[in-house]
C-alpha cells in the first residue's frame, strides 16, 4: 500500500508543480480541491433551485429542451448546473486522490475518508437521477443501464427494465420518484459534509473568494458559449447511432454496458470494499513518527493554548489530580494524528509527539548548530525545512551554503528553538513550510505565522532579532521562485551585523513548575 | 514583469482550456449503436395458467374444517410453463422456457428480451405454448364443470348455506375469481406470425395483448 502510495505522490507532485507553474502556489486549485468540491456543491444548489421551479415530471424532455432553448436564462443555467456537476466530481476526486497521495485517510482520518467516498457516491448517484431528469438519449441510456443493474437484486417483483421497453408508457411516478432522489441527495449529502469536518477544527468549507468567482466565471462563460449537449429526446422505438456521454459521472457506463450484471456488480462492490479499507492497509503502527501527544501534567500550566491550537481537537483541558488549582491537557489519541502543532504551541513545552516536543526539538538543534563543536563554518543561513518540502529544493539551499534543518511540521516547530538558532549566531533562520493549503498538518504555516508575528502564545520572543527570521514556501514547481527568494533572504541577512555567539539556552517564559526530583 | 505578464497569459490560457475541457468531456459524442442496427424487443407479462385437480367438498368435510376456512372446492396443482420460440425468417433465434415468477412461480411471467435483427422484410414467428400435458388441463376443466355446473344449476344456495356453513355470496364468490383467474391467465398457446419491414435504427415491440389474449405489434407509443 505505501508503495502504491509513494507512486501516487509523485504524480501528485507532478501535477501540482505543473499547476503552482500556472497559477502559484497561493492559487494553486489542486491545493484547493475539497473546498472547491463544496463550492459547485453550492453551485448546484442555486442553479438547481432554478431549474426545478422550470422542470415539469409530466413533461420531462419537452420541459428540459424548452429550457435548453431559452436563450436568456434556462440555457445557461442548465448548461452552469451540468458544468458544476461536472467540477465538483472531479474536484472530490481529486481531493480523494491528494488524501491518498499524501497518507491522510488512516487512524482518525478514517472517519473523514469513509464519509468522502460516500459524498462522491452519492454525487454520482444525484449526476445520474439528473441526467435521467433530461430524458434525452443519454438519461434514457443511463436509466436502461441503471434498471439493468438494479433487476439483479431479488427485491422487485417486475424487472425495472420493462417500464422503458415502449409496450406502454412510462408512468410519470417515475420521474417523480427520480425527482425526489435527485433533490433528497443533496439533502443526504449536506450530512455527509457535516460528518465528514466532524472531526477538524474550524474545518475550512469554501475556496479563497477569488478562486470561487473565477471558477463560477469561468464555468458561467463557458456555458454561455459552450452550452451543455443534449441528446435527441428518448425514443423506445429507436436505437441512437450515438449519444452525448458525460465523462465525468458517467464515464463508466460503455464499460458496464459489456459486462454482465453480476460482473459489474462484483467489480462495483469489489472496489467499494477496497477503497473502504484504504484506511485499514495505509495505517502506520502509532510509534515513532506516528505515535500521539502526550502531555507532561507536571509542565503543563493549563494555559489553554494547546486545545485552541490542535486542528484536530484532540486535545482538551480536564480537571488536575493534583493539588495544583489549574486544568491540565489531556490528549485523545484516538483523535490525534501525531501533526505535532502542539509543541509548537506550548510555551513550557509540556506537550507534542514523543520525540517531538519543544524540548525534543531544543536537543536536536543543538546537535544541528554544533554547539558541542563551534566552528566558524557553522555560520551559515539555518533554513528549518518542513520535512515534506520538495528534496530537489531543500538540496538547492543546501547547495546555496544552508544549514537544513528538518522538522516534520512548521508548525510544530517551538519558537524557543529558532532563538536558540538565532542566538547561536547563525546570520539567521529561514522557515520553509509548504502552501498554507498543502499542510498535512492543516494548520502548520498558519500557526507559525502566528506565533512569530502576531504574539500568539508560545511566540518569538521580543528580544529576537526580527529582521534574522524569515519564512517562506517550498512547493512542488516553485523551485525557481524558491531560490532566488531564499538568495534574496540570504543578502538581506549578509547587509545585517553578524552576530556574537552566544553560548545560551533560550528562557522559558513558562517556565514548569518546579517539581521535586522525588516526584519525577 | 515580463515575467508576471507570461504567467498572467498561462492562468488565462490553462484556465481557459480547463473549461473548455470541462464542456468537451461533459457531453462527449460516443457511438451506441451501429448505424444499420434494429431491435426486435419482446416485453411482456401475463399470468401462467393454474393446473390444478379441483374437487367438490362433501358436507362431512366441510364440516370438519374451522368456518372461516370453509371453500366449497378444494384444488391442489401447480402453474404452467411455457416455450417461447422465435423464429426469423423460418430461423429459430429464441428457445426459452418461461416459468412464472416467484420462489411458488405463481407470479405473473415478465419477460423482456431484444434480439437483433437486419434492416428489410422479415418473416417474424413468435410462438408460446403450455408445456404441461393437456391431459391435466382436460381433467380440471372436466372437474370443474362437472362440480361447479352442478351446484349451479341444482342446489339450492340457501339450502348450501344451511348444510355447509357457506354462504351462497360466498359460493359465488369463489367461482367468480376462479373464472377471472383463468381468464387473465396466459392461453394454453399463442402465436403471431406476421411480415415486418424493419428499418435502420428501428425497433419492433411486440407485446402481449392481455384483452385479446394474444400477441401484437406495438406500432408506438401508447
Amino acid at each position: 500500500m505505501q508503495t502504491l502510495e509513494r507512486g501516487t505522490r509523485r504524480l501528485l507532485g507532478a501535477l501540482d508543480a505543473a499547476a503552482t507553474r500556472t497559477y502559484g502556489w497561493r492559487w494553486n486549485p489542486l491545493h484547493q480541491s475539497g473546498t472547491i468540491a463544496v463550492a459547485m456543491l453550492l453551485a448546484l444548489l442555486a442553479t438547481g433551485i432554478y431549474l426545478v421551479f422550470v422542470y415539469r415530471v409530466g413533461a420531462p424532455s419537452a420541459s428540459v429542451a424548452r429550457i435548453a432553448a431559452d436563450p436568456w436564462l434556462g440555457s445557461w443555467i442548465r448548461s452552469l448546473h451540468r458544468y458544476t456537476s461536472d467540477l465538483f466530481i472531479l474536484a472530490a476526486a481529486i481531493h480523494f486522490f491528494r488524501m491518498f497521495a499524501q497518507a491522510r485517510s488512516w487512524g482518525p482520518r478514517r472517519l473523514a475518508w469513509v464519509s468522502g467516498l460516500m459524498l462522491l457516491g452519492a454525487g454520482l448517484v444525484c449526476a445520474w437521477t439528473g441526467f435521467v431528469m433530461a430524458w434525452d438519449s443519454f438519461g434514457e441510456r443511463l436509466a436502461r443501464e441503471g434498471a439493468r443493474l438494479l433487476d439483479v437484486l431479488p427485491v422487485l417483483s417486475e424487472p425495472l427494465s420493462r417500464l422503458f421497453a415502449g409496450d406502454r408508457a412510462l408512468p410519470s411516478a417515475f420521474f417523480f420518484v427520480n425527482l425526489f432522489v435527485h433533490i433528497g441527495l443533496p439533502l443526504a449529502m449536506g450530512a455527509l459534509l457535516w460528518l465528514h469536518v466532524s472531526r477538524v477544527a474550524r474545518p475550512v468549507l469554501l475556496p479563497p473568494r477569488r478562486i470561487t468567482w473565477t471558477i463560477v466565471g469561468v464555468l458561467a462563460l463557458a456555458a454561455v458559449l459552450l452550452p451543455a449537449p443534449l441528446g435527441p429526446a428518448a425514443d423506445p422505438f429507436r436505437l441512437p447511432a450515438d449519444t452525448p456521454l458525460n465523462l465525468f459521472s458517467a464515464w463508466w457506463l460503455p464499460l458496464t454496458e459489456r459486462m454482465p450484471r453480476g460482473a459489474v456488480w462484483s467489480g462495483g462492490l469489489a472496489a467499494a470494499l477496497a477503497f473502504l479499507l484504504v484506511p485499514r492497509l495505509a495505517r502506520r503502527p502509532r510509534v515513532d513518527r506516528w505515535a500521539p501527544s502526550v502531555v507532561d501534567p507536571r509542565l503543563c500550566t493549563g494555559c489553554n493554548q494547546c486545545p485552541q491550537d490542535c486542528p484536530w481537537d484532540a486535545i482538551t483541558m480536564v480537571e488536575r489530580d493534583d493539588d495544583r488549582p489549574t486544568l491540565v491537557a489531556l490528549v485523545d489519541p484516538v483523535r490525534c494524528v501525531s501533526c505535532g502543532i502542539c509543541a509548537g504551541s506550548c510555551a513550557p513545552m509540556g506537550v507534542g509527539p514523543p520525540g517531538r516536543n519543544g524540548r525534543d526539538q531544543l536537543a536536536a538543534a543543538r546537535v544541528a548548530i554544533g554547539r558541542e563543536h563551534p566552528a566558524a563554518e557553522s555560520r551559515a543561513v539555518i533554513a528549518v525545512c518542513c520535512s515534506q518540502a520538495p528534496e530537489s529544493q531543500v538540496e538547492a539551499l543546501r547547495a546555496m551554503g544552508a544549514q537544513v534543518h528538518a522538522v516534520t511540521c512548521v508548525g510544530n516547530l517551538h519558537s524557543s528553538v529558532l532563538e536558540m538558532f538565532v542566538r547561536s549566531g547563525a546570520p539567521g533562520v529561514v522557515v520553509c513550510g509548504c502552501p498554507p493549503r498543502d499542510c498535512i498538518g492543516r494548520e502548520g504555516p498558519k500557526w507559525l505565522h502566528e506565533r512569530l508575528y502576531n504574539d500568539r502564545e508560545a511566540e518569538l520572543q521580543p528580544r529576537v532579532d526580527r529582521r534574522r527570521v524569515r519564512t517562506m514556501t517550498l512547493a512542488p514547481g516553485a523551485g525557481t521562485a524558491a531560490r532566488a527568494e531564499f538568495d534574496a533572504i540570504a543578502r538581506d541577512f549578509a547587509l545585517l551585523d553578524l552576530p556574537a555567539a552566544e553560548l545560551v539556552e533560550p528562557d522559558l517564559v513558562c517556565e514548569p513548575v518546579p517539581v521535586a526530583e522525588d516526584d519525577r | 514583469m515580463s515575467r508576471n505578464l507570461g504567467r498572467s497569459i498561462a492562468t488565462v490560457v490553462v484556465s481557459a482550456a480547463a473549461a473548455v475541457g470541462i464542456a468537451a468531456g461533459s457531453g462527449v459524442a460516443v457511438p451506441f449503436h451501429a448505424e444499420d442496427a434494429a431491435r426486435l424487443r419482446l416485453s411482456w407479462s401475463a399470468r401462467p395458467e393454474r393446473i390444478e385437480q379441483c374437487r367438490a367438498l362433501s358436507e362431512e368435510e366441510l364440516a370438519l374444517r374451522p368456518e372461516h376456512m370453509r371453500q366449497r372446492m378444494e384444488c391442489e396443482g401447480g402453474f404452467a410453463t411455457y416455450a417461447l420460440e422465435i423464429d426469423i425468417d423460418g430461423r429459430r433465434v429464441e428457445d426459452a422456457v418461461l416459468t412464472g415468477g416467484g420462489v411458488r412461480n405463481d407470479r405473473p411471467i415478465h419477460d423482456l428480451r431484444e434480439l437483433a435483427i437486419a434492416p428489410g422484410e422479415h418473416r417474424v414467428r413468435v410462438s408460446l405454448a403450455r408445456r404441461e400435458a393437456d391431459a391435466s388441463g382436460e381433467d380440471r376443466d372436466h372437474d370443474r364443470d362437472e362440480s361447479g355446473g352442478d351446484r349451479d344449476e341444482d342446489h339450492d344456495d340457501d339450502d348450501d348455506a344451511d348444510e355447509s356453513g357457506i354462504s351462497a355470496d360466498r359460493a359465488q364468490r369463489e367461482r367468480t375469481e376462479r373464472t377471472r383467474r383463468q381468464r387473465t391467465a396466459l392461453p394454453e398457446s399463442v402465436l403471431l406470425d406476421t411480415s415486418l419491414l424493419v428499418s435502420p435504427g428501428q425497433v419492433v415491440v411486440i407485446t402481449f395483448d392481455p384483452a385479446r389474449r394474444r400477441f401484437a405489434v406495438v406500432p408506438s407509443l401508447p
